[in-house]
Order: structure tokens, then sequence, then C-alpha cells
């Protein structure tokens, strides 16, 4: 809940966390980060996502289930509004949905995509160097709530996705926002509680 | 030159050219149809046809190594440019999405004719309505951004359902862009080269042009300086088998060569004597090959390869001639002493050879024709050129102490003959009792591939997701529209097995090539623009998603229902071209299309199904097994075509003896010699193959010689001795020499033939009447 609680003080402008730095310890930063994400073997969480797309005429609205395991594995299990789970390991894309047989992809394939997953998986495992190599990565904020905020480097990452934003505090992600560059936006909120 | 002798230097002047001539207008070739039953059926013409020019023939798999991932990555897209370049091959497949564009560009274009989801129903309310709930869920999905894209355009999906279709079921992992390895360690490739399986000569220039695109992306790549290429396939198999064939029977022919030469040069001391011996055997090769020529119309490889080996008897002739002629005397006045029996000889070699001009196998009835001619102008060549050639008294001195171990022999043989036939008699229950079966039935285990190349080919194989075309659906039609539809239907009768997970997945040339037919049906299934667009609207209405951004959509519907049909033409420069040119191709007066079935567990179970399916006209067929057929029918030919052989031997030599004492006098001999050489090989080999069977009649054929001269000649007994001694020794050499080779076929026939034209020459100097 305290995740939450900061969330919602983020979310209004406010900055609460600087104030309470009270210590004298050197500042928390990236590197802090990425060693505490590095230390994580495994965690899952409850995340709901929204996505505002041009196209649509309300938010399409999904939630379901997070699973990560270090080094790379990433599960995304959505139970509503349909069943459906992608999982990613190394480089390849599983997508399964009943009923259907299971679609299995290279992300390189799909060089959009694969950077955002790359944004997302390399901050969970606290690999800045793969981080570095899709993304300009600036860090603000300290262990109680930071916010990373990333800029593609590659250009056809950059002609699709203008920027990600993610914030969370201490070693879990609490907030994942992908801005496109045609005005379309998603929204993840993860729930650090275990389902 | 006595007035006969001039005559029949003459003739064979006259026939020499003739058979020149007649041979150089006929092609060679190397096509393995020849090997085909003439009464063959679908499926193993099929096979052939997948061995000679089918699409796993032509594909070279290939994969770089030794450098680090990035670099080997960029090599790989080096090597693809240049060989994308290149005409001699049809399909380079790294990985690289750029490749594939005008793929995508193609279909996209022509998805309402191509996506079978395309019905009067899809278009409905209802139809649609399903469709967009589809699409909005994969919208929201993290391949939204992908699906957003073609939203206006194609809200249906048919573009996606395609695409799944055109990246294949399974591929490899992709390191920057390029496939890789599992473990990263190698860039893979998959080549298709233009050029068909038995085209050696293309398949080697095309695999050099792959070496050399290594070099050069190798060079340009400062990573890359100690990459390494390694390649794999059936064309590389085919040109490393023709060049260790090749190379084998070279050297270890020019070893026998030589070795022989030493031998008669030791036994005549003359040069002139030497190339005199060689005359019947080279002037046999010549007249079989033109007559064969000149009855077929063309001369197989094998035939040359395999011909002139079972007419090595023929240097047996002139050493006959030579070593029965006391120095100092013509050489003609020897014919008459041993003219009978050689002639007999030969004849029953002739007979021997005589059933395979019956055989069901072109290629046998061209072997079987070449020897029966060869061997006919090589003894006649002994009997009247020779002879003629040579002028006054002949200088030769034989060498007569090579009889001494032999003349032993027959010394002894009252207390041997026992032991030989105690012998035969443990060989013949050996043979019988071989618990295992004792005919080699793998042709992997007769492929002059080393097992090495073929665990790096599994290899390759496992990493590319290259999966082994075993298992083949084969539907025919009179023309390519009737073939196309059949297949269309045969996919259609084939999904309730791809359902229940019989087959994983069914490739057909209507993937990207449907019959105008159905695309005809599909094009008329698209709603005018006024229907569409109130459908739409219908359809929209409760949806999440907005209603007026679907121009595009309405536009390329409206477009598709006006445009032509997709035809073949169209596909020209795409990858999808090849696809559909090796699934679907005129055979005969009619068009068959092949509808591979991949990702199947159960092959007994899948033939139990077809065979339920209950459809006229859908011809099954599995691959491996036709194989292991045809394997069986040339062994069960050879068996057959060798028993008939030895009864018409047995006839002929019943009938110019006539007398049941000396015809098993003659018969004994070469059949004692033919089951201990099956049985040594047994014991040694533990499997016998079609290659020794071959050796084994040639055993017959040598043997029979010796067992005749035994019989027969009475007179001047010790150069008799002496010239059977030379003559098997040079048998025993050449083949002794081929035995030590790696290729299967070379060591087979090579083996089988000194083992045996060993023991026929020491079992008939043992059998040998007593005389008094």
């Amino acid at each position: 809940m305290i995740v939450v609680a900061g969330l919602l003080v983020l979310a209004t402008g406010g900055d609460p966390a600087r104030a309470d730095r009270a210590d004298a310890t050197p500042a928390w930063g990236l590197a802090d980060l990425m060693a505490a994400m590095g230390k994580v073997r495994a965690s899952s969480a409850r995340f709901v996502e929204r996505k505002y797309l041009s196209v649509t005429t309300a938010p399409l609205r999904s939630s379901g289930v997070l699973r990560y395991a270090a080094p790379g594995r990433v599960e995304k299990e959505t139970l509503l509004p349909q069943p459906r789970r992608m999982i990613i390991v190394g480089d390849t894309l599983t997508m399964e949905r009943p009923g259907a047989p299971s679609r299995v992809v290279s992300i390189r394939d799909i060089p959009e995509i694969a950077g955002l997953i790359e944004g997302v998986r390399a901050t969970l495992a606290g690999d800045i160097a793969t981080l570095n190599q899709f993304y300009a990565v600036s860090f603000t904020g300290d262990v109680m709530a930071w916010q990373l905020e990333l800029t593609p480097r590659d250009s056809r990452l950059s002609a699709i996705v203008a920027h990600i934003r993610m914030r969370g505090q201490s070693n879990a992600l609490a907030w994942v926002e992908t801005q496109e560059t045609d005005g379309d936006r998603t929204e993840l909120v993860i729930d650090a509680d275990p389902p | 030159m006595k007035y006969q002798s001039r005559i029949a230097v003459g003739v064979w002047l006259a026939a020499l050219v003739v058979a020149i001539a007649l041979i150089a207008r006929t092609p060679f070739s190397a096509d393995m149809s020849a090997f085909l039953p003439r009464s063959a059926g679908l499926a193993q013409q099929l096979l052939v046809d997948q061995l000679r020019e089918g699409v796993a023939s032509r594909l070279v798999l290939v994969a770089v190594e030794r450098a680090p991932p990035a670099a080997l990555a960029a090599v790989s897209r080096h090597i693809a440019a240049t060989l994308r370049q290149d005409g001699r091959f049809a399909l380079v497949s790294n990985g690289e999405a750029s490749a594939r564009a005008r793929d995508r560009d193609l279909v996209w274009r022509n998805r309402y004719l191509l996506s079978p989801a395309v019905t009067a129903e899809h278009f409905s309310v209802a139809g649609l309505r399903r469709a967009l709930d589809d699409t909005v869920a994969m919208l929201g999905s993290d391949l939204g951004l992908l699906a957003k894209r073609t939203l206006p355009a194609d809200p249906t999906g048919e573009a996606l359902r395609l695409a799944q279709d055109l990246a294949g079921r399974t591929q490899p992992r992709t390191v920057d862009g390029a496939w890789a390895s599992r473990d990263g360690r190698s860039a893979l490739l998959l080549v298709s080269t233009r050029a068909a399986g038995f085209d050696i000569d293309a398949q080697e220039l095309a695999l050099a042009g792959i070496a050399e695109a290594f070099e050069i992306a190798r060079h340009a790549v400062p990573e890359a300086a100690g990459a390494t290429l390694v390649t794999t396939g059936p064309p590389v198999f085919a040109v490393q088998s023709r060049a260790r064939i090749k190379s084998d029977a070279e050297h270890l022919s020019l070893l026998a060569v030589v070795l022989i030469a030493g031998l008669l040069l030791f036994a005549y001391r003359s040069i002139s004597v030497l190339a005199l011996a060689l005359l019947p055997v080279a002037t046999g090769s010549l007249a079989g090959l033109a007559a064969v020529g000149a009855t077929f119309g063309f001369i197989h490889g094998i035939t040359i390869g395999f011909g002139v080996t079972l007419i090595g008897e023929a240097v047996d002739y002139a050493i006959y001639l030579f070593t029965r002629t006391v120095p100092g005397a013509a050489p003609r006045a020897t014919l008459p002493r041993i003219w009978p029996t050689l002639r007999l000889g030969m004849l029953t070699s002739v007979c021997g050879f005589s059933a395979m001009l019956f055989s069901q196998f072109t290629g046998f009835a061209q072997l079987g024709l070449f020897t029966i001619v060869g061997l006919t102008t090589a003894l006649a060549v002994t009997r009247w050129v020779v002879p003629a050639l040579i002028s006054g008294p002949f200088s030769g001195t034989g060498a007569i102490g090579v009889a001494a171990p032999l003349l032993a022999l027959v010394r002894h043989r009252a207390r041997l003959r026992w032991g030989v036939l105690g012998m035969t008699l443990a060989a013949g229950l050996s043979v019988m009792l071989h618990g295992a079966p004792y005919w080699e039935s793998e042709l992997s285990a007769m492929s002059p591939i080393p097992p090495a190349q073929l665990v790096l080919d599994a290899r390759l194989r496992g990493e590319l997701g290259a999966p082994d075309l075993r298992y083949l659906v084969v539907v025919e039609g009179p023309d390519r529209e009737a073939a196309l539809g059949a297949s269309e239907r045969a996919v259609a009768a084939l999904a309730p097995l791809i359902t229940v997970g019989t087959i994983g997945w069914v490739d057909a040339p209507g993937r990207f090539m449907p019959s105008q037919a159905t695309q005809s049906a599909r094009r008329a299934a698209l709603p005018d623009a006024p229907t569409l667009r109130a459908n739409l609207l219908q359809a929209l209405a409760g949806s999440n998603l907005r209603d007026d951004i679907f121009a595009p959509f309405l536009a390329d519907v409206a477009a598709a229902r006006e445009g032509a049909l997709l035809v073949r033409e169209d596909l020209e420069g795409t990858s999808l071209a090849v696809q559909v040119d090796t699934l679907l191709h005129p055979r005969g007066a009619g068009w068959v299309v092949m509808l591979p079935l991949y990702g199947v567990a159960d092959g007994l179970a899948l033939a139990r199904q077809i065979d339920g399916l209950n459809q006229p006209g859908l011809v099954f067929v599995e691959l491996r097994g036709e194989a292991d057929a045809l394997l069986a029918s040339f062994r069960n030919e050879a068996l057959t075509l060798s028993a008939v052989g030895g009864l018409a031997i047995a006839l002929l030599l019943g009938a110019s003896l006539r007398d049941g004492r000396r015809l098993a006098a003659v018969t004994l001999p070469l059949a004692a010699a033919v089951v201990c050489t099956a049985a040594l090989l047994l014991a040694g080999g533990g499997k016998l193959s079609i290659f020794n069977l071959f050796g084994l009649l040639l055993v017959v054929a040598v043997g029979s010689n010796y067992s005749l001269f035994f019989e027969r000649d009475e007179k001047d007994r010790a150069r008799m001795v002496a010239s059977l001694m030379l003559a098997d020794l040079c048998t025993v050499i050449g083949f002794g020499v081929l035995s030590l080779s790696g290729v299967p076929v070379l060591r087979g026939i090579g083996g089988t033939v000194a083992i045996g034209a060993a023991l026929s020459l020491v079992f008939a100097a043992v059998l040998s009447p007593r005389r008094t």
C-alpha cells in the first residue's frame, strides 16, 4: 500500500521522498536502482493496463498478473477482458490464447516491440547495459520514489515511441507509461502486493 | 601379315571408329530415374523426383562460426546480399526482415484473394462484428502497436492472419537481425539453389559461389577475419560424394594399374605385350558403351563405372593366351588348345549377365547389355586381333614359377577336398543360421557421406527448423488449375486431422497461389461499397472503435472487387514463387501438387486416418518408406536376376559338358566360393548390400573360367595353372586395392571380388577332377 500512496503523491506532482531523506548518505542514483533491481530473483504482481488510442472512443482496459524471473523471463498473463498470455524468454516471444495455437516469434523481427519489451525487462533485471543500448536513460528521485525516463536511441523505435516513463520505490516497479509519437499512450499500473 | 590377319585388324579398326562415333553422339546421364523400376507407382516416381529435383535436393544449410555474435550476423547479411544478386540461387533466407518486404507487400495487396477467411458471411454485420472484436482484443494486447497501423485498411485482420503463414511455422532465433544457433555461436542461412539436385556440376558451382560470398564477407567485417564456413544439405552431400568416389576410384585404380602392369611386365618382360594384354578389355568397353548408346539413346554414369568393373574378366583372356604360349612359338598356335574353353567361359559369363537385360530397371538393363557386348567383343579381339598384331614368334617368357603353390594344392587335393567341402558346409550353415537380417536395408549405410557430416547436418537442420520432408499427400490434375483445385479439396479434407493433432500443419501452394476458382469465389464474396459501408457501421455500433477511420478499408475492398486475380507471374521476384513452384509442377501430361505434412508424431496413425478419409485421388506418400521399398525392390530384382543367371549358367554348362559328373566338377568350386565369400562378408561386416551381390556375380563370371580350365585342359598343365594364377593375381590385386576405399560401393565390390576370386581359384584347384 505504501507504493500506491507514493504513486498518488507522485501523480499529484509532489515529491515528499526528497524531504524524507534525513540521513547524510550519498545520493541514491541509477546505479543503486539497477543494483537493487538486479538482486530480485523473482517477483509477481497484479497489473491494470489502459491504452488511450486515437482509433478508439474509450480507453482499452485490461488486467492480470505480471511475473518476472531473473535473469530475463517476463510473463504477462491477462485475465480480463479476454484471457491471453505472453511469455518472453531470451528473444523469443510466445503468445498463447485459449483455443488457438500458440505463436512464437523472435522479438528482433518486430523491432518496435523488442524495444518496448527490453525497456521494461532490462529495468526489472537491473541490466543497465541493455537499457543504454536501446535508450538514453535519465533518473530522478531517490530510493523511496524514483522515476526513469527512457528516450529511444534507434530511429525505427523513436519513429513510434516518444518515451517511456517508469516509477517505483526501491526495487519495485509501480508504473509504466509508454508515449507514442502519434499521441497514443499506454499506462501500466503495477500493484506490488503478491496476487 | 597374313590376309586373314589384315581383315581382322581392318574390321577391328573400322569397328573402333564406329564405336567411338556412336559414343561421341550419345549423351551421358547421371539421372537417378534410370534406376527407377519401369512399373514404378506415383509414390516411387515422386520419391525419385524429390531426390533429383525436389525442394529438399536444392537446399544448402549454411553456418558461419568462430566470431563474435555481432560479427557473425554482419557476415550473414553480407553473404545473403551477395547471394541474392547471384542468379544461381532461388532463395536466400537468413532472418532479415527487409528481405521479406516484397513478400509482405504482395500478400498485403492481394489479401482479399489470399485469405481463407474471405466469405460473404465474413463481411456481414455479424461476421464483421466478430472480426472487429478480435481486432480490438489485438489492439489491447502488446502487439497492439502493429495492429493499430493496419486497422484503418484491414480491420478484419486478413494481413495479420496471412503474415503468420508467411513467417512459416518454426523459425530460428535471431541475433542482430540474422538467424543464429541457440548457443549464439553460429549465424545460420538457408540457401536454395536454382539448379536441381541431380545437376551436380551446377551444385558444385553454386557451393563455390557460397564459399566466395563468405570470403568476401569475412574480409568486409573487421571482427570476422577468423570466421569459418560450414555447409551441409543434399547438394553438399552430392558434390562431396562424387568427389570422394572420383578421387578414391582414381587413386586406387592408378595403384591397381601400376601393380597389375608391374606383375604383367614381370611375367612377360615386354611393354608391347602388356599393351596387347589390355587391348581386349579396352575394345570391349568401347563396344559395350556404343551398344548401350545405340540401344538406349543415353549412357548412364553408373553403367560406365560398374560396367568396366564387370568386364574385368576380359583382362584374363589375353593372359590365358600369352601365358599358354610357349616362348618362341606364335600365339596363334596356342589358340586351338584354349579356344573352346575360353569360349565356354565367356558364354557362361554372358549367360550370367543376360538375365539383367530383362530388368525392370533401365540401369540394370544397360549394365547387362554392356557386359554381354563387352565380353563378346573382348574375346573376339583376343581370338582374331591380338594374334594378328604379333608378328613373328612370341617373346614373352611367362612366369611359370607362379604356378608352384597352386600345383602343390592340386597334388594334395585328395586330402584337401574334404576340408574344402567341410568349410563350405560350415559356411552355408552360418549363412542360413545368420540370425540378424543379412541384407543392408538402410540407405545411409551405403552412403559415402562420413558420419561426422551427418551429425552436422542433423544439428543445423534442428537449429534452422528445416524439417525432414517425410510425409506427403499428393494430388494430380490434367492441368494446373485442376491440380490446384484438387489440392484445395485435399487440404480441406485433411483439416480434421489437424484438429485432432495428428498433423501439425499442411503446406500447400494454395497459401500463396489459390486456384482461379477459389480466388473468383473470394472476389465474388466481397460486398459492394454501399453494402459494406452499411454493414461496417452497424457492426461498429456499440464497439469501442471510431467509425470515421475506415475509408482505406472501403477503398481497398472496392478495388479488390474490380481487380484482377492473382496469377503465377505476379509472384515473380518473391520467395513465394519458389515456395509455390516446388509444390506445384508439371508431371507427364498433367500437373501434380505435393502437400507436405509437418508435425507428425505417429506415421502409422496418420496413414490409417488418411485411409479413413476415403478420398480417392489423394495419395499418401511416406518418403522414407518408399526409399526403403525402392531399395528392397532393387535387391529383390538383383537376387532374382542372379538366380535366373545362375540357372542359365547351369543349363549352358549342362548342355555343353553333357555329363553330370563334369558339370559338378565345374559348378562345385563356384558354388563353394560364393557361399564361403558370403559367409566371410557376413562374419566380417555384418550385412550384405547390393554391391556385394554384384561382386558375387562377378566372382561367378571369373571363377567359371578357372574351373572350366581345370576340368577340361589336361595338356600343358603347368602353363595352364600359371595362366590362371596370373589372371587371378590381377583380379585379386585390382579389386583388393578397391576394397581399401572408404566409399561403400567401391569397398563392397572390391572386397567381395578379391575374396571370391582367390577362393574360386583355390577351390577349383582342390576340387579339380582326378586324372589317371
